[in-house]
């Protein structure tokens, strides 16, 4: 993991939550949230993030490497290096945090047999916040050091 | 997290001292990305000690040479 492959994801991460909660919102105008359609949303989301991330990854890289070939030096590693992977494992840390804390929040959930909607809801969202801490928190590392 | 690290370095000066070597000529040496040597130089990363003795191993020179630590913090 490098660099661009963490701005691909502080980007898809944000944009994807926006478009599943516009989309679930807006079919809550005129019912219960509980009665809206969200799993087929949901699926669409994670699919949709998937894809826009190695998409970013993909697009960046090729970018880079004419980038650099232009400039006549050899491409930096795919794969980075040793404070790619340093970084890599403290915004992982900060992902851990958000999402025990969804887990959390999801099992209370299900203990006041409450509408499968928020717990899954609960977790969707942990996972959104997970991944742009984790990747907010990388950039960070990233700008500013470790 | 966002520190600077108290270990300064001369990584700048030799790379002139050594051909005004280039910081993706050092990155290529010692098998890490360009981003790394600039944030070793300008200190916002430590190495570990592995490539701290590559990069001083990459200017034919002693690791104290490379890498200096205050006095004072020492104690």
């Amino acid at each position: 993991m490098t660099e661009r492959t963490v701005w691909a994801s502080l980007v898809a991460f944000p944009l994807v939550g926006l478009v599943y909660f516009t989309v679930i919102l807006t079919q809550a105008a005129d019912r219960p949230l509980e009665e809206v359609s969200w799993v087929t949303p949901m699926l669409w989301a994670w699919g949709s993030l998937i894809v826009l991330i190695i998409v970013g990854v993909i697009a960046s890289a090729i970018a880079t490497g004419i980038k650099a070939e232009a400039a006549g030096e050899k491409p930096d590693l795919e794969d980075g290096d040793e404070r790619d992977k340093l970084i890599e494992r403290f915004g992982n840390a900060r992902a851990y945090t958000m999402s025990s804390f969804g887990g959390l929040v999801a099992t209370v959930l299900l203990m006041l047999d409450v509408d499968r909607f928020w717990p899954a809801n609960a977790l969707f969202l942990a996972g959104l916040l997970a991944g742009i801490v984790a990747a907010g928190s990388r950039i960070r590392a990233y700008r500013t050091g470790l | 997290m966002g520190r600077s690290t108290k270990v300064t370095n001369a990584i700048r000066a030799l790379r002139f001292a050594h051909g005004e070597m280039t910081q993706a000529e050092l990155a290529g040496r010692i098998g890490v990305t360009r981003q790394t040597v600039i944030a070793i130089e300008q200190g916002r990363y430590s190495p570990s000690l592995e490539m701290a003795f590559q990069i001083a191993r990459a200017f034919g020179v002693p690791l104290d040479d490379v890498f200096q630590y205050p006095e004072a913090e020492q104690a």
